[in-house]
């Protein structure tokens, strides 16, 4: 706390999209510094995913500026921001699903093997030695996240609290310096969520990752993340430590609403 | 460690020379006609391979494997009729780089497309090329078709089937070999990959625009390569061959196995075989033989003979 960064991870400036009129995003901006465990919370339809797929490229923001470790990658394509260093998971998971375990993670290692076309079809010494080394890397994570035993099953097969570790691993193996997770929790028990707090600790304490997370556990939120920003209706209303936000009258009312106008209808 | 891996590397070398072996068996073993059919079996094998690798790995529905066939045929025919001193690997190598290219002028702007829409346009390409081949009578011959010549060193061709059917024989077992290196590679992953999901593919770092044309490149080699092939073997050239292949090759890959590396093989072997069997029977009314077929392994086995040959071995390992 005491010594501020001078280039935070990831910044965002006035970021705004609209979809057909609506205004997912209007004008949001935070700042995430290196090795922070930093949430994003709102209401259903606050613009939380919006605001995720901005960052990783999906979307376009309309205005607004994003910056990565200083670089602005506001126009840049999903493949080449990840190149960077961002990883991500999905709300819904996104697993390449008739694929291996072991497959999906050696997916992610894409940007790190280099090998040609040409020595691919022949296949020669240092295409395997590349593999070889990919796998390494791959088999680590796989340990890191005790999914080791499941390496050579078809994700498809897999329940879906496994799933989620693949999908965790598989943005991992990417070697990112900031991982984006959307509601890692979600659909996920009390002991599941437990372990996966201890994980995201580790991912930051460990690996040394900065975190962006969109959650609804408000426990685990409260619990893990060192600053939260809160969204309702595509904007910031609050932003803050955990204990400030909660005490916020505005995000009390973003998420039960107003007294009076319980009483009124 | 390491020894174990090199072991492994070697043998399955070893196999892949096994294979070149086996070329040498079949003249000793089969007719001339069967020798033809095979031949034949590995060409429409090849070409299948690159709708499987479009299909089965990237998600790329093309229609345009009949077109690019086609194209190959009859550009290697006419450059080895115009320049008949160039030996016929020159011709092939040639040929496959003119497909190339062409599938990169075609793919770059379908590619935008996806699912029906680049069917539809791979589909008018395809058409086109029909169109094209009739209408450049002077080059082509048009409706009455050319002459194809056969493959020649030097002044010294090689007309006979024995001859043809080790170099197509040989030129699969190559395809196959790369296909398969390929499908294990970094590269095959991420086709396989973005076959599963563009979004995440793309955003774990694999250039989906990149991939699919590299892709879509593969897949009209190997119908080029396929495609001056099938010259060599026919003897001549009618754009009605390419015309009425249409749906063979999905034929092929629903048979055989969509998105495994034998399974254009085991399909094309299949479909070539129909007709020697049903032949007699239903010589007037084959199309409802591969209609039927079609519709029994969509409905029954969706992932063809090669899923089936899988579910037994499961079961043949339970039973012991």
């Amino acid at each position: 706390m005491d010594m501020q960064p001078t280039v935070p991870a990831l910044q965002l400036s006035g970021v705004a999209i609209s979809f057909g009129g609506i205004k997912a995003l209007d004008g949001i901006s935070l700042d995430v510094n290196p090795k922070e465990i930093y949430a994003i919370i709102g209401p259903n339809g606050a613009g939380k995913t919006t605001a995720f797929n901005i960052i990783g490229g999906v979307y376009q923001a309309k205005a607004g500026r994003i910056f990565f470790n200083g670089a602005d990658i506001t126009r840049l394509q999903p493949h080449a921001i990840a190149r960077l260093g961002m990883g991500r998971t999905f709300q819904n998971l996104e697993l390449f699903s008739r694929m291996t375990v072991k497959e999906n993670l050696m997916a992610a290692k894409h940007i790190h093997t280099r090998t040609r076309f040409w020595s691919e079809i022949v296949g020669t010494r240092g295409v395997r030695s590349e593999e070889e080394q990919a796998a390494e890397d791959v088999q680590n994570i796989m340990s890191f996240l005790d999914i080791e035993k499941y390496a050579d099953a078809s994700v498809e097969d897999l329940g879906f609290p496994v799933q989620k570790r693949i999908e965790l691993g598989r943005a991992l193996a990417l070697r990112p310096s900031l991982i984006l997770l959307d509601e890692p929790a979600a659909g996920l028990n009390f002991v599941e969520t437990r372990d996966l707090s201890e994980t995201i600790m580790a991912i930051r304490n460990d690996l040394g990752l900065t975190v962006l997370l969109i959650e609804h556990d408000m426990s685990m939120v409260m619990s893990i993340s060192d600053r939260i920003t809160v969204l309702d209706h595509g904007e910031v209303i609050a932003c803050g430590a955990p204990e400030e936000v909660q005490a916020n009258p505005k995000v009390i009312e973003a998420y039960l609403g107003k007294r009076r106008s319980y009483a009124e209808t | 460690m390491y020894r174990e891996r090199e072991r492994r590397v070697w043998t399955g070398k070893l196999w892949w020379l096994a294979g070149v072996a086996v070329a040498f068996v079949f003249p000793l073993i089969l007719s001339q006609y069967y020798l033809f059919v095979l031949a034949n079996i590995i060409i429409m094998a090849i070409v299948a391979q690159g709708l499987n690798t479009m299909i089965g790995w990237g998600a790329v529905f093309s229609f345009g494997q009949p077109g690019f066939m086609a194209f190959g045929a009859y550009f290697g025919a006419i450059l080895a009729r115009e320049l008949p001193f160039l030996p016929f690997p020159i011709v092939i190598i040639l040929t496959a780089i003119a497909s190339a290219l062409l599938g990169l002028l075609i793919g770059y702007p379908c590619l935008r497309l996806r699912g029906f829409f680049l069917a539809m346009a791979t589909f008018g390409f395809s058409s086109s090329i029909f169109v094209l081949i009739n209408f450049l009578r002077s080059l082509t011959g048009g409706n009455e078709g050319m002459y194809a010549p056969p493959p020649a060193i030097g002044g010294i061709s090689f007309a006979n089937t024995t001859n043809i059917f080790f170099i197509v024989f040989l030129i699969g077992l190559l395809i196959q070999f790369g296909v398969s290196n390929i499908n294990r590679s970094r590269t095959g992953r991420a086709w396989r990959a973005i076959r599963d999901g563009e979004i995440p593919a793309a955003s774990m770092g694999i250039n989906i625009a990149k991939e699919k044309i590299k892709l879509f490149i593969l897949g009209s080699v190997l119908a080029g390569v396929g495609g001056v092939l099938y010259s060599y073997l026919i003897g001549y050239l009618q754009s009605d061959f390419f015309s009425i292949m249409g749906l063979s090759f999905f034929l092929i890959l629903v048979s055989g196995g969509i998105g495994t590396v034998w399974g254009p093989i085991i399909g094309s072997f299949i479909f070539m075989m129909i007709p020697q069997v049903f032949g007699g029977m239903f010589s007037q009314s084959m199309n409802l033989v591969y209609g039927v077929i079609l519709i029994g392994f969509v409905s029954l086995a969706p992932g063809g003979v090669y899923q089936i040959l899988g579910k037994l071995q499961s079961v043949v390992r339970r039973g012991v």
